[in-house]
């Protein structure tokens, strides 16, 4: 079965403009492992994609199933216990808690998990350390650059045990040296821990990295390459 | 959890340190005030009650039912000697004072008036009264039974008499003669309410119970003071087991329930007053959380996307309301504390507005008191308006949409 499955997913947003087809009746599979890269030009329906799978937005048409779970039928708090269990996020603006350390910010979701404090200390700083990180523990967000605070938000994402990772633009704020370091950490949980990638990006690095590269333009799926 | 979230609230308002510095020292100062205004207000309050109670009411009174119901002169205190030997024999009556009344014009060389007589034993008067004491022109009475009269300031003034002027009183005995006596203005008191001074006056009790045709140890009340006003209920309890039935005692309540009356509808003035200060700070605090929602609309939604749930958002903004209401507190009474405890030392002088606040028997210097009875109910109407205020906020973020939200710049 694979890890994520999209049936005939349709979303439209309405505006006094018009009616916009973000995602067009897409269907695909990502099965578990992957690296998977999600292309396109801008408004071609990337981050709606993304967001759908992520159970942020709801599609108007068709459906989502994470594992044996379909996301689309879920309620708001149901969805919100999937994301904290099942998903992890990375966002382009890294979108860090401000008031907290690199070692609160990557603890906090496992907070929301209940997992005891000793324990999510520990992971919190095995995470940090595999991302590289783990002298700047106790800095907070403004101490750190922008490629420090994108490896601690890729160590929050980790955090929960997610089943995948969704990661939008991760690497548009950064420049090329943050860039390779940040793929290198990606590829490596990748390869060593079976963590499944999901990107949306413009960047061709990181398209470079990916070993499955779906194009979508116009909310529709064009080209689906496995490399 | 609990405390996860108190930390991260408490860091999350220190975000805006020059903000949440005004609104925590806005709140110090809106509590300040409060607490300020209660202890100026109590204080002024009770130099009222002390002057009434010292000036005029005394702290209880023994009478007849049928005096207290009708006015009847002949209703005096029967068993006089009895009474008194019970008032004498208990150690929590400092001291007593009889008293008889009675209603009368009173005519100088060219005008009249209505006024209370009160024929007092001189001796006894000053221990229970300070308005026989505090005579600023001649002298209080000296003779038991002579033709002396000390009459107030405004009344000498509203009659247009001096020291040592005849005035006549004019008056019903007990057989319903009409009497009529020529008296000497032999003192004139001033420093009690201006109401007081203008309706009693003073004769010697063995004077006016000859005049009223009533035997010489005669008293339609006897007005007494306790050693401890706090116990004054318990006093009486044991001094009307000592006494005959036939008299009642009335504590200084019921002797001026308006007077007693004040301190409760002052406290509840008191409180209505707070609570409008208090709900004027909580809008500045509404303002404060909403503006700080607005600008961590992203952060929230970002909450929301990783997986915090509502209840937890929820008690997030709640427990930031309510720290930044909480932390002016302790600030707000310890300063208002502080500055009644300096004040009650000092006073207040009100030298300027003397006049008006004689007509009501306050001195023009006030003594403010602590109120520390009051910091308690301030806690909890800060917190539950805090609480209450909070809400709107809360459900501010409640309602934000993490895709939405994220995508704010």
């Amino acid at each position: 079965m694979s890890l994520i499955q999209l049936n005939d997913v349709l979303k439209i947003y309405t505006s006094k403009a018009g009616d916009v087809t973000a995602v067009d009746h897409v269907s695909l599979s990502i099965e578990a492992g992957e690296f998977t890269a999600i292309v396109g030009p801008s408004g071609c329906g990337k981050t709606t994609l993304l967001n759908a799978i992520g159970g942020l937005d709801r599609p108007d048409k068709g459906s989502i199933r994470i594992g044996h779970s379909d996301i689309t039928g879920m309620s708001d708090k149901a969805l919100i216990d999937f994301r904290l269990n099942n998903i992890g996020f990375v966002f382009q603006a890294y979108n860090l808690i401000p008031v907290l350390t690199a070692m609160e910010n990557t603890a906090f979701i496992m907070e929301l998990q209940g997992v005891k404090k000793t324990e999510r200390l520990q992971r919190a700083m095995d995470l940090l350390s595999a991302v590289g990180i783990d002298g700047k523990a106790n800095n907070r967000p403004n101490q750190l650059s922008g490629g420090q605070q994108q490896r601690v938000a890729v160590a929050r994402a980790l955090a929960s045990h997610p089943q995948f990772i969704l990661a939008d633009e991760p690497t548009a704020n950064l420049d090329s040296s943050s860039t390779g370091q940040l793929l290198d950490i990606m590829a490596k949980l990748n390869a060593d821990e079976g963590m499944t990638f999901l990107f949306s990006t413009h960047d061709q690095r990181v398209i470079d990295r990916a070993r499955r590269v779906i194009t979508l333009e116009d909310g529709k799926v064009i080209s689906d390459v496995h490399v | 959890m609990m405390r996860n979230t108190l930390s991260m609230a408490w860091r999350n308002i220190w975000r805006s340190p020059w903000r949440s510095s005004v609104v925590i020292i806005a709140m110090a100062l809106g509590i300040w005030a409060g607490i300020f205004t209660i202890g100026l207000t109590q204080g002024m309050n009770t130099a009222r009650t002390n002057s009434a109670l010292n000036d005029y009411i005394g702290h209880g009174r023994i009478s007849t039912e049928t005096y207290m119901v009708n006015g009847d002169i002949a209703a005096y205190i029967p068993q006089y000697q009895e009474v008194t030997a019970s008032l004498e024999a208990s150690d929590q009556v400092s001291a007593w004072a009889p008293r008889l009344i009675t209603s009368s014009m009173i005519q100088s060389g060219s005008k009249s008036t209505a006024v209370m007589v009160m024929g007092v034993d001189p001796e006894r008067e000053g221990l229970v009264f300070s308005s026989a004491v505090n005579v600023v022109e001649g002298h209080f009475l000296t003779d038991p039974s002579g033709d002396e009269l000390v009459i107030g300031q405004s009344l000498a003034d509203k009659l247009d008499v001096m020291l040592d002027d005849r005035i006549v009183l004019t008056f019903q005995d007990q057989t319903g003669n009409i009497y009529a006596g020529l008296f000497w203005v032999t003192g004139i008191y001033d420093g009690v309410s201006n109401m007081v001074e203008e309706a009693n006056l003073y004769v010697s009790i063995g004077t006016l119970s000859e005049a009223l045709a009533l035997p010489s140890s005669s008293a339609h009340e006897i007005r007494y003071r306790v050693t401890d006003l706090a116990e004054l209920d318990a006093t009486q309890a044991k001094l009307t087991a000592s006494m005959p039935a036939v008299v009642q005692l009335d504590g200084w309540k019921r002797i001026n329930p308006e007077l007693g009356m004040a301190d409760d509808i002052m406290a509840q003035a008191m409180l209505i007053f707070i609570t409008i200060i208090l709900l004027a700070m909580s809008f500045g605090i509404l303002n404060t959380m909403l503006m700080a929602i607005l600008e961590r609309q992203r952060e929230l939604g970002m909450l929301m996307a990783i997986g915090m749930n509502k209840s937890r958002l929820f008690a997030l903004i709640v427990t930031e309301t309510l720290l930044l209401s909480l932390a002016g507190l302790p600030l707000g009474i310890a300063l208002g504390h502080v500055s009644l405890t300096l004040m009650a030392k000092t006073g207040i002088s009100m030298a300027s507005m003397e006049q008006g606040m004689a007509e009501y028997g306050i001195a023009s210097t006030i003594y403010p008191v602590t109120v520390p009875e009051y910091y308690l109910t301030i806690a909890a109407l800060v917190f539950v308006l805090s609480f209450l205020f909070s809400l709107y906020p809360a459900r501010k973020a409640l309602k934000l949409n993490p895709v939405e939200s994220m995508r704010v710049l």
